[in-house]
């Protein structure tokens, strides 16, 4: 009996295609496919088993300003919830657009307890998160992948979600396709089994990071590197 | 409940966050130099104080509280 109220319960909560209250934020995200379609040509590599999930946290690097529009075609049929610096939210006008697009306000200086409140409500509700935990754009095209902050590792294991890695590949030429690497889903249950002390959030930090460098050798040593050889033969 | 009881939970609270059993803590501990708490550190704090305590903090940012002993008015606020 209880597992059929529990599925009555679930069905309920089921992605909808079509939202009224997100209509804003679907318009946007389809109307963008056509260009982002046209001047990325996205293609995305999932790395490792495939796994179901509600609630989940999507970090990436940040290489671009465009990266929170790239990585919403990681799972084009699920709408994603974004983290933003404050000092994008400086008219009305814009603080409208962002907030109905699905940004989340973060002030970096000064971080308030009302951001976390509102990233535990969407991943409660079962909805995605993405963060960029190097913390800024990283524009130089050559420079690995920065230290990550503990915001990703702290919202994760407080949450009990898992963590998508997903690794947004500089392009080296403006016509070249928009390639993004999608790792399997970590589980950071498995890497900190207890409460987390701050040492043990820096300790996952690391890991995630490890995590992210991964996606990247593994484009460097397969992908790039199967590209080149066929360009070559 | 009083400030000593207060304290006597944050202090564990500390501990846990910190992840060190010989901690010092009293109300003039300032958080950030006295407990070594960066933005992050804080954060955590303030959600286990959440937890424990079972208040709700809102409309506050890391930048309010300075000392162990603000946290505690915050909390007694909060319960009143």
């Amino acid at each position: 009996m209880s597992s059929k109220n529990e599925k009555k319960k679930n069905k309920g909560k089921k992605y909808r295609t079509f939202s009224i209250k997100r209509l804003f934020y679907d318009f946007v995200k389809w109307t963008g496919v056509i260009p982002m379609a046209i001047f990325f040509r996205m293609k995305i590599f999932r790395i490792g088993k495939k796994e179901k999930f509600k609630g989940a946290i999507m970090m990436s690097n940040h290489i671009g300003m465009l990266d929170p529009i790239v990585i919403q075609f990681v799972y084009p049929f699920r709408r994603l919830w974004c983290l933003a610096m404050k000092e994008l939210f400086r008219s009305p006008l814009l603080t409208a657009f962002l907030k109905g697009v699905n940004c989340i306000p973060v002030d970096r200086q000064n971080v308030t307890i009302d951001m976390y409140h509102s990233v535990a409500d969407v991943l409660s509700s079962g909805k995605i998160v993405a963060m960029f935990p190097e913390g800024q754009i990283n524009f130089d095209k050559e420079a690995e992948i920065k230290n990550f902050k503990g915001g990703a590792a702290l919202f994760a294991i407080l949450n009990k979600v898992p963590v998508i890695p997903v690794y947004i590949v500089k392009k080296t030429k403006k016509l070249e396709r928009q390639k993004i690497i999608v790792g399997e889903l970590i589980h950071l249950e498995n890497v900190c089994g207890r409460t987390p002390t701050l040492a043990d959030l820096e300790v996952i930090s690391e890991h995630l990071h490890q995590k992210e460098k991964e996606l990247e050798q593994y484009y460097l040593k397969n992908i790039k590197r199967e590209k080149t050889n066929a360009n070559q033969g | 409940m009083t400030r000593e009881m207060i304290i006597e939970k944050l202090r564990n609270i500390f501990k846990m966050v910190n992840g060190n059993d010989n901690i010092e803590v009293d109300e003039a501990t300032d958080l950030r130099t006295g407990l070594g708490l960066n933005s992050i550190g804080m954060l955590y704090m303030i959600i286990a104080i959440e937890e424990n305590f079972g208040v709700r903090f809102e409309n506050v940012s890391m930048g309010d509280f300075n000392t162990v002993s603000d946290v505690i008015n915050y909390i007694e606020e909060q319960k009143k």
